[in-house]
């Protein structure tokens, strides 16, 4: 954590990202994964009847075994993240995208441990709770626009000639 | 001859694709979509009679459902049919079989592209593809659009491999141009690929040394695309670009760049199919397994920083083009419109996987991937073999084989079978009672036929034999000896009881629903009940 101490912007940039974070947390409804929905439960029950007899004691493993449920829920919040077509169609215009992962992968070519560090602590939040909220995926805000703001920077340097590898 | 070890591990992936490809074709999908029985019709119609169904003599596109598709797969499907007879397999073999070259130009691309460090990087390329869920179910159908993506690959591979000797390869031009004849996503991709490449590649292309090659490449595309201007007179060739019917320019281009950004969206691609048609993808499974977002994400960051070579340009160009004509084809995101994009979403995987094995000690690597990749593979035995054929059953117009062996075995009963909300299972009928080319073509006039290319509208109800397909005509249908057929929404039970309809039939889906039932009809009570009221 030394780099932290050091660096002014990006100790800001956390320190929101960790607000935006808390009140993200407040705002979601987490996902629950001990209990299924009732339409959960039918879908449930409905596979396990799909299944042919001889693979039972299989479809009873992937189907209701409690770290089978997790497990399924787990990897649909973590994708849902990379929702590209609602970050950028909902929150931000779409013509931001290209400067947001043109930024994006510059800053990590030039300060790799701060943007992976910044990125990995609101995906790992919204993996564990999900994203049934009000406000959006919020903790993510401030490395979307802080990448889209420097991918704009590097696209000016680019047409001035002032940009170097 | 010494047999390397490479090789003996890329057959044996060719092999496990054969088997996921081919295992039970005929089974599964347990049915015949109307797509795919449109295309083994028109095959069956021009292998006996020289005609399609309308009675066009060799049509340049098929008019399918009132749209138009490129002629190559109906044609190419005819020595399978003439083989195997007309089944299912017969349509679907060659997806299978162009497949399988499939793995085979994602090993040689990644051979070839000077991007990756990892000898296994290609192995493990060609085996991600191999077993993909995306790939193995489009595998696995028996129309165009596969044929049309691996065709299209194959073109566009050899056109890197003159492109990285700064030469215009003659094969991939004429690959890239045949494929314009097989499905509709290549017939706009292929210029637009051609004319990028062309902008990014001027220097290699329009050199001195270069100047015969072009000419003769020039030539080549107009001579092999003659049949396509001639289409473009017509209202046969301007199908699938519905986005350009928009009056309003600013609508137009948020619904291009919506379906963009759905299309190239991680979300989409490895976690919740945003196709809304069923018929296109299997229960609870990605197109991509999951676990593979993160090779794809550090292999988009790998494009970046290899983006001014010429693999990375080319790699950038292939990926960024190939969902242009799905993005403006139509307000629905249809991912089989997409296909092109597969070939090089799997070489930025493979990029990924290529820096991984940069860092982690092959030792350590395979044991995890392996583990990865079975458990993988037991989501898609749970999604395609088991949940698939009783979840989609109805969308793959389950029920029309079963329906046809009744038909067929009581050829004295006249069926009133209900289209109303499925217009185009036609089609399944004609295909599972081999119903003779040349009696139906006799619907249609011969002005029908001369006005083939104008999209002259179709009658939507059809009468073969002793099947009339169209909507239930209450007024009419129930004060005349017959067998009406339709689903629960057709005829109720109130409905039945009302006019004395008698079940007679019912089929079921393999989830055990009744989806088709047929009711006899007793015009005799129903006349003497009206007398009575």
């Amino acid at each position: 954590m030394a780099w932290l101490r050091y660096n002014f912007l990006f100790f800001g940039a956390f320190l929101l990202t960790l607000t935006l974070m808390f009140i993200q947390y407040k705002d979601t409804k987490a996902t629950d994964f001990q209990q299924l929905t009732e339409m959960e439960k039918i879908a449930q029950l409905r596979r396990m009847n799909e299944y042919p007899p001889s693979a039972y004691r299989l479809a009873n493993h992937i189907e209701k075994r409690p770290e089978a449920v997790i497990y399924f829920k787990l990897e649909k919040n973590f994708v849902d993240i990379f929702d590209f077509f609602g970050l950028f169609t909902v929150y931000f215009p779409p013509l931001l995208l290209p400067f947001f992962l043109g930024g994006y992968f510059d800053a990590i070519k030039r300060y790799p441990k701060q943007i992976l560090f910044l990125s990995a602590l609101p995906i790992g939040l919204m993996t564990i709770i999900g994203q049934q909220n009000t406000k959006g995926p919020i903790s993510l805000f401030p490395i979307i626009i802080g990448a889209t703001i420097y991918g704009m920077m590097v696209f000016i340097r680019w047409l001035l000639g002032q940009y170097e590898n | 001859m010494k047999i390397k070890l490479e090789h003996l591990i890329l057959a044996l992936v060719v092999m496990s694709a054969a088997f996921l490809y081919f295992y039970k074709l005929d089974k599964i999908p347990n049915s015949l979509s109307d797509d795919e029985a449109t295309v083994g019709y028109n095959a069956y119609s021009i292998m006996t009679t020289g005609r399609d169904e309308f009675g066009k003599p060799f049509p340049l596109a098929f008019r399918f459902f009132g749209a138009y598709t490129p002629p190559l797969y109906v044609y190419l499907v005819i020595p399978s049919i003439k083989l195997f007879g007309l089944t299912a397999s017969s349509l679907r073999v060659l997806s299978g079989i162009a497949t399988l070259v499939g793995v085979l130009v994602i090993y040689r691309f990644v051979r070839k592209l000077a991007l990756f460090t990892s000898p296994a990087t290609a192995l493990l390329a060609a085996f991600i593809f191999a077993i993909s869920p995306w790939i193995i179910f489009y595998a696995r159908i028996g129309y165009e659009v596969t044929f049309g993506y691996l065709l299209y690959s194959l073109g566009a591979l050899f056109v890197w491999e003159g492109l990285d000797r700064r030469k215009l390869s003659m094969l991939g031009l004429v690959l890239l141009s045949l494929s314009t004849y097989v499905a509709h996503a290549e017939r706009y991709l292929v210029p637009l690929f051609l004319f990028v490449i062309s902008i990014f590649f001027r220097k290699e292309l329009f050199s001195k040394t270069n100047q015969k090659r072009l000419l003769i490449g020039a030539v080549i595309l107009l001579l092999t695309q003659i049949p396509n201007f001639f289409l473009m007179t017509t209202k046969a060739f301007w199908v699938k670009n519905a986005t350009f019917d928009n009056p309003i320019l600013m609508v137009m281009v948020n619904d291009f760049v919506s379906q963009l950004l759905t299309y190239l969206s991680p979300r989409a691609l490895f976690g919740i199919s945003p196709d809304i048609n069923l018929q296109h993808t299997a229960p609870e499974i990605p197109l991509f397994y999951s676990w593979l977002i993160i090779p794809f994400l550090i292999g988009l960051y790998q494009v970046y920083l290899k983006a001014r070579t010429t693999g990375g340009k080319f790699l950038l160009i292939f990926l960024l083009t190939a969902p242009i004509p799905g993005a403006f084809s139509g307000h629905f995101i249809s991912i089989q419109r997409v296909l092109p994009m597969i070939v090089p979403l799997i070489l930025i995987i493979a990029l990924g996987l290529d820096f991984i094995l940069q860092r982690v000690r092959l030792m350590i690597f395979l044991p995890i991937f392996f583990l990865l990749t079975a458990f993988s593979l037991l989501l898609f035995w749970r999604s395609y073999w088991v949940l698939f054929p009783k979840e989609r059953a109805a969308y793959w117009s389950y029920g029309v084989e079963q329906l046809s062996e009744i038909v067929r075995s009581k050829p004295e009963t006249t069926f009133v079978i209900d289209t109303a909300r499925a217009p185009t299972t036609y089609i399944g009928f004609l295909f599972y009672l081999k119903y003779p080319p040349a009696e139906y073509q006799k619907q249609f006039s011969p002005e029908f036929v001369k006005r083939y290319y104008t999209n002259s509208p179709l009658a939507g109800s059809y009468k073969l034999a002793n099947i009339e397909l169209r909507p239930v005509e209450w007024k009419r249908d129930i004060y005349v000896k017959q067998i009406l057929v339709g689903d629960e929404l057709t005829i109720s039970s109130d409905q039945a009881k009302e006019h004395f309809l008698e079940r007679v039939f019912e089929i079921k889906d393999p989830n055990g629903k009744p989806i088709l039932i047929g009711y006899r009809t007793n015009p005799q009570k129903k006349r003497s009940t009206r007398g009575n009221n």
